[in-house]
């Protein structure tokens, strides 16, 4: 018998199947945050509703989001630290530093307005092509 | 008009006056209308497209800072935001003939995509997101004094968010877009944009909420 170094194999102990080879692939890092935590105490509607501007928020403590009122305060005003960041002063003079010396790409003009560049053989082509097309419509107008 | 005025963001609180206004757009203009700012920028693109290169660099004032700090807060790094912010502009400018309708619309989904594109890369090499998150060599005294434990808690726990919960957040919360105009920038609706803000905001409560409710 081998030994499993694996040791995802811990997962076996407890019950579970091993997971699938593209489970054991795909780093951890990679999957979505487990909402699971989440389930256990939503945030109320009211609390939704006056985050997005459509409670006032007096109505919100009279119904129990006192705690919660307070929490999305206390964390809104450390966004407002954010929200007054600036870029700092040299990145301008590194964009600009870092652009190209030549003007941007001219606009992109739509075909019917681009030169037709015709090449002897799309010439006969052409040519062809407009005598099979003639030749169709002779032949249905004679009959 | 001076491009530090162009450039003067939004910064009162989100719940002033005792009421909410989410549906204040941040926008970077301090006064100028949308549809004047937008006939102002396509006046500059035409410059830039001229070939007044400087000209390009009134598009960087004006539009600089709110595309930093939407890097910024997604990736975390101020590092990595000041890069996503260097490419975006040079890509800006380099497809400055491609852009149809509103500049800063243009350029932000250029900056979120490359965010988004960062955040794929770092997962997929498997980098730790505390590793590169140290701080900046570039940071300022204040803005290392600043950073205070909720800060950097949130940071923490934004970063455990998927992107598009993460951008959807941001954007909300920290930019103060309307639903309707995060709708129209990301291309989605306003109902799928609710539900990841919803969620947003539970992760983030469940995970912070013992500490600092």
């Amino acid at each position: 018998m081998l030994d499993d170094l694996n040791p995802r194999t811990g997962l076996e102990r407890e019950g579970r199947t091993r997971p699938t080879t593209d489970e054991q692939v795909r780093p951890l890092v990679d999957r979505e945050v487990p909402l699971g935590q989440q389930a256990d105490r939503p945030i109320a509607a009211a609390v939704h509703a006056w985050l997005d501007g459509e409670l006032p928020e007096a109505s919100v403590r009279k119904n129990e989001g006192g705690r919660e009122v307070e929490f999305w305060r206390n964390l809104d005003s450390e966004m407002m630290r954010v929200r007054r960041m600036r870029t700092p002063p040299h990145v301008e003079a590194q964009i600009m530093a870092a652009l190209p010396t030549h003007a941007p790409a001219a606009v992109i003009t739509p075909w019917y307005r681009r030169e037709f560049v015709i090449t002897p053989m799309a010439a006969v082509a052409v040519g062809a092509a407009l005598i099979a097309a003639a030749s169709i419509v002779t032949a249905l107008l004679v009959r | 008009m001076t491009p530090g005025a162009l450039a003067a963001t939004r910064t009162s609180s989100l719940f002033d006056s005792g009421k909410v206004h989410y549906s204040i757009v941040v926008k970077t203009t301090a006064t100028a209308p949308v549809a004047d700012q937008d006939d102002s920028d396509q006046l500059v693109i035409q410059q830039v497209l001229a070939g007044n290169r400087d000209a390009f660099r009134l598009l960087i004032s004006r539009y600089s800072d709110p595309l930093y700090r939407h890097a910024l807060c997604m990736t975390g790094s101020p590092d990595v935001a000041e890069d996503i912010l260097q490419l975006s502009f040079i890509k800006a400018y380099q497809h400055l003939s491609e852009v149809r309708g509103r500049f800063d619309a243009w350029v932000f989904r250029i900056v979120a995509n490359g965010c988004k594109d960062w955040l794929k890369n770092i997962r997929r090499s498997h980098l730790s997101y505390e590793e590169d998150d140290q701080p900046s060599q570039y940071a300022t005294p204040d803005e290392e004094l600043d950073r205070t434990e909720l800060r950097t808690d949130l940071d923490r726990a934004l970063a455990t968010l998927p992107a598009s919960l993460r951008e959807a957040f941001i954007m909300k919360h920290v930019e103060g877009r309307s639903y309707e105009e995060m709708a129209d920038l990301l291309g989605t609706t306003v109902g799928a944009l609710k539900m990841r803000v919803h969620r947003a905001r539970e992760a983030l409560q469940a995970l912070l909420e013992e500490k600092y409710a």
